[in-house]
């Protein structure tokens, strides 16, 4: 099992009252922080699963179960990382980022942990990280990993199927089929 | 008048952290849902999040709520 990262965006139904989030609760989505920035609704996912499609589609699943009336519309990726996680993706070796991060080699001023901060393996928001190395130190990295970005463009593309099928009448929606 | 605490200590810590940046923290214990904290911009374009009661990993819970104060724009315009 591996703990992912992700946040989904969900319509259609207000998830921040007591009694929706009983049944998010219920439901399995104490792993998820549910909240709502200028009006667009969050659920900001930490899930153990098997792959990252099992997680995303899971949690997918798991929303509009719990709140018939709410739509998961967009996955927004945003990962954690540990310092073996920003070695492979930088290409530098596990000395090399833990002499960075503590700044006994390089510019300094690395982003602080977000998460446990007092223990040994600590976390960082990847986005964070990333602008750090293409500011101080000029690299270009990609958003998010290979294979991770690919499943996250494709649960995108589907959900986004999804959304514009509902207001397809049935003969448009049998023509897409053929696809 | 104080607040009431949040039962887990990196959950607090977090919710004094959002306090600390002109967030209002109100426990409502209605059920799994311990209570929400709010930003300082009260209008539509205002942040909110949601605090369980028993989160399944607190620290984790307790990242994602310094992260909301983090990237909100509104800390700093208080009322």
């Amino acid at each position: 099992m591996t703990l992912y990262h992700f946040t989904l965006i969900v319509e259609g139904a207000d998830l921040q009252t007591d009694a929706r989030l009983d049944s998010l609760w219920e439901a399995g989505c104490d792993d998820a922080t549910f909240g709502v920035a200028a009006g667009v609704q969050h659920a900001a996912f930490d899930r153990e699963a098997d792959s990252y499609a099992d997680a995303v589609v899971a949690a997918i699943r798991q929303i509009e179960q719990a709140v018939p009336e709410a739509r998961v519309t967009r996955l927004e990726t945003d990962e954690l990382v540990t310092v073996a996680d920003i070695a492979r993706r930088t290409g530098r070796t596990h000395e090399s980022v833990r002499l960075l991060v503590s700044g006994g080699r390089g510019p300094g001023n690395f982003p602080p942990p977000a998460a446990r901060a007092e223990q040994r393996n600590q976390l960082w928001w990847w986005p964070d990280v990333m602008q750090w190395f293409t500011r101080e130190l000029g690299l270009e990295l990609p958003a998010t990993a290979g294979q991770q970005a690919e499943i996250a463009a494709a649960i995108n593309a589907k959900l986004a199927l999804r959304g514009l099928r509902e207001r397809l009448d049935e003969h448009d929606a049998s023509v897409l089929e053929q696809l | 008048m104080t607040r009431r605490r949040h039962p887990k200590k990196e959950v607090e810590a977090a919710l004094r952290y959002a306090e600390d940046r002109g967030w209002t923290v109100v426990p409502t214990a209605g059920g799994h849902r311990w209570g929400y904290m709010r930003c300082p911009q009260r209008t539509r374009q205002g942040h909110q999040e949601s605090v369980w009661s028993t989160p399944r990993n607190s620290d984790l819970h307790a990242a994602r709520l310094r992260r909301a104060v983090d990237r909100c724009q509104h800390v700093g315009d208080l009322p």
